[in-house]
């Protein structure tokens, strides 16, 4: 059982010499086995929360706490806090010329394994895996995510978030630009981690499409650098139907 | 494309040749360099030792030859025919009195399988030295130079690549650090002859690489590959001028270099001149850099000047990065430690520069060689 714990997070971000306040006071929990759901306009802080949680140098963390089973995530360099258990799927997964998605793979594991798994059952085991995910075979070869679409780079993500079995994972729309069978397939892969790896995600998405293959526990609402309601899939509904004006209104008069 | 380079792509249509540009196998056709001419602006001369004026040889440059006895090799001597030709005073003065030298023959229709090694060791003091390689019609064959030692040398190579022969010449510039190089190479391309050169640059205080192709008939192919990294202090120049004399030919030029360090100064001009026989030429020519620190200074300039305009295709570019702060975090959101994820965005960069180059043996030996001076770089940076 493992606990995400995130307290009165406030991170801002250097633009043009001034300090630009993005997350204004974030608090969440997430647990193993659980998926909870995040909605809230562009712009609110969503993927600037994944990054903060994740490591991300461009980021500066202005107070409050984060805490993976009681310890201090803050502390961590980006590799220790993957090492410790945490997982980030990227909203834009980057390129890395001349490193082959294989290479790529294995030394992600050795290191979060901290052993070198044996080339054969390694060579089956990322096999299996790319073929759940439907990635042909030959996407091993190529360089890691270039040139690959942009449902192809999401699979990717989601590949290495089912190979590497974090403790807690951030989802940040990993369903945006997916075909209806892509976003299907993807799912399940969420699905399958939840299930036999007991991962705790937070789902970062502006639709409720994905809900409807991958039930979330929670649904909190994020405007303007904060969780500012937090409920179950009906909230997800209801957001869908009326929009964010109602919390925004209710941001901007806070 | 990384999303860290800033991609400068140009093509340019017209540009004027240069009168001034002469080649010739006499010093003294040329005046000693200040430093203000257009082929030494970059160039630390004072870091030269007198290569570039009047001071003679003190010291000989040592050749030895490694192959299988279907080639033939033997200490080149002054009758040997040489048509070796320089851009500059430096390579002047070693086709004019370069002391020992070595050449190469590869039989017309043979195919050489193992590769051919030919080892330059420079000493202590100025010497000069010269490479004839002749490369018979219709052959296959692979040739690895290997420059080692110290001192201050100037090592020109002419290449005469004949009808349909097919050569892939490596060049291992791995002297030590205190050690000046000056290497010039000549390559003559026969008709559908299809040369492919690769430089690998790690060694040296100074290295100075002026590879010059041209085509003795039409249907020529060269490929023209390099990479270089260069730690601080270090100073590495490649000039690279493809001569399209010819119609028909194909030239492309890839450089990738890197560059790390307090005053670690790399350079990289390519001239391509396309005159006015060559009708449907195709060329490109592309220099990328990545820098490590900020110590580090990359020069490049891609240059073409175009006398015709029946041409397949002529383009270049020039690309100057630095390490890239999103692909290091996404390696390293992976669990990889932050000197790996350098390593893998290091390698990777150069990981193209052996383009078709497959021979194994030879792959391996250059691919460990980068390896190591890669781990050089990260122990440096540390
Ligand atoms: N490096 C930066 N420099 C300046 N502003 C930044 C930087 N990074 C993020 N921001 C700003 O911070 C705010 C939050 O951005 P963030 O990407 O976290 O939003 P988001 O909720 O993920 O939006 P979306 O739904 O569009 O993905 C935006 O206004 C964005 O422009
Ligand atoms: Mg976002």
């Amino acid at each position: 059982m493992s606990e995400l714990v995130i307290k009165g997070l406030k991170v801002s971000v250097e633009s043009e010499d001034t300090q630009k306040e993005i997350l204004r006071g974030v608090d969440l929990t997430i647990r193993s086995g659980e998926v909870h759901a995040i909605m809230g306009p562009n712009g609110s802080g969503k993927s600037t929360l994944a990054y903060a949680v994740a490591g991300h140098p461009k980021y500066t963390i202005d107070s409050g706490e984060i805490t993976l089973d009681g310890e201090d995530v803050l502390e961590m360099t980006v590799d220790e806090r993957a090492r410790a258990g945490l997982f980030l799927a990227m909203q834009y997964p980057v390129e890395i010329p001349g490193v082959s998605v294989s290479n790529f793979l294995r030394t992600s594991i050795t290191a979060i394994r901290g052993e070198a798994p044996k080339l054969r059952d390694w060579l089956k085991e990322m096999k299996s895996a790319m073929s759940e995910i439907g990635m042909d075979p030959q996407f091993s070869e190529r360089n890691v995510n270039e040139g690959f679409s942009g449902g192809e780079k999401k699979r990717h993500e989601i590949l290495q978030l089912e190979l590497l079995k974090p403790k807690i994972a951030v989802l940040d729309e990993t369903d945006s630009g997916l075909d209806v069978d892509a976003l299907r397939i993807v799912s399940e892969g969420i699905n399958r981690t939840v299930e036999r790896n007991n991962t705790g995600v937070l789902l970062i998405t502006h639709y409720t499409r994905i809900l409807r293959y991958v039930k979330p526990d929670k649904v909190s609402v994020f405007v303007d650098g904060k969780v500012i309601e937090t409920g179950g899939q009906e909230l997800a509904e209801e957001l869908e139907t009326n929009g964010y004006v109602k919390f925004t209104k209710a941001a901007a008069s806070v | 494309m990384s999303a860290g380079l800033v991609e400068r792509e140009i093509l340019v249509k017209n540009l004027d040749a240069r009168p001034d540009r002469i080649l010739s196998r006499k010093a003294s056709d040329f005046a000693i360099p200040t430093g203000r001419e257009e082929e030494w602006r970059f160039a630390p001369l004072a870091r030269f030792g007198e290569l570039h004026t009047d001071a003679p040889a003190d010291s000989k440059v040592l050749f030895s030859a490694r192959h299988s006895n279907e080639v033939n090799s033997r200490a080149l001597s002054r009758e040997d025919q040489t048509s070796f030709m320089s851009l500059d005073r430096i390579g002047a003065r070693a086709i004019e009195s370069w002391d020992s030298g070595i050449i190469l023959e590869i039989p017309q229709s043979s195919e050489i399988a193992a590769p051919i090694y030919l080892d330059v060791l420079t000493t202590k003091g100025i010497s000069f030295g010269h490479i004839v390689i002749r490369v018979g019609a219709n052959s296959k064959s692979t040739v690895v130079i290997g420059h080692q030692g110290t001192g201050n040398a100037a090592v020109t190579v002419e290449v005469h690549a004949e009808n349909a022969a097919q050569l892939d010449l490596v060049t291992l510039f791995d002297s030590e650090r205190d050690a000046v190089l000056v290497s010039e190479h000549e390559l003559n391309i026969g008709k559908d002859a299809k040369v492919r050169t690769l430089a690998v640059q790690l060694g040296a205080d100074v290295l100075r690489f002026t590879p010059r192709a041209k085509f003795t008939q039409d249907h020529g192919s060269v490929e023209i590959f390099g990479g270089f990294l260069a730690s601080g202090g270090q100073y590495i120049e490649n000039r690279v001028l493809v001569d399209h004399n010819q119609p028909n030919c194909v030239s492309n030029v890839l450089f990738r270099g890197g560059g790390h360090g307090e005053n670690s100064h790399t350079v990289w001009v390519g001239d391509v001149l396309i005159r006015e026989n060559a009708s449907g030429t195709d060329t490109y020519e592309m220099n990328r850099n990545l820098l490590l620190d900020a110590g580090a200074r990359a020069d490049s300039v891609p240059n073409l000047e175009i006398e015709t305009g029946d041409i397949l295709r002529a383009g270049h570019a020039s690309v100057t990065g630095r390490l890239d702060d999103d692909q290091l975090f996404y390696i390293q959101s992976r669990g990889i430690d932050a000197a790996t994820a350098k390593r893998l965005v290091i390698e990777g960069f150069f990981a193209d520069m052996f383009g078709e180059f497959k021979n194994p043996e030879v792959a391996e030996l250059l691919a460990k060689r980068l390896e190591e001076t890669i781990s050089l770089a990260l122990v440096a940076q540390l």
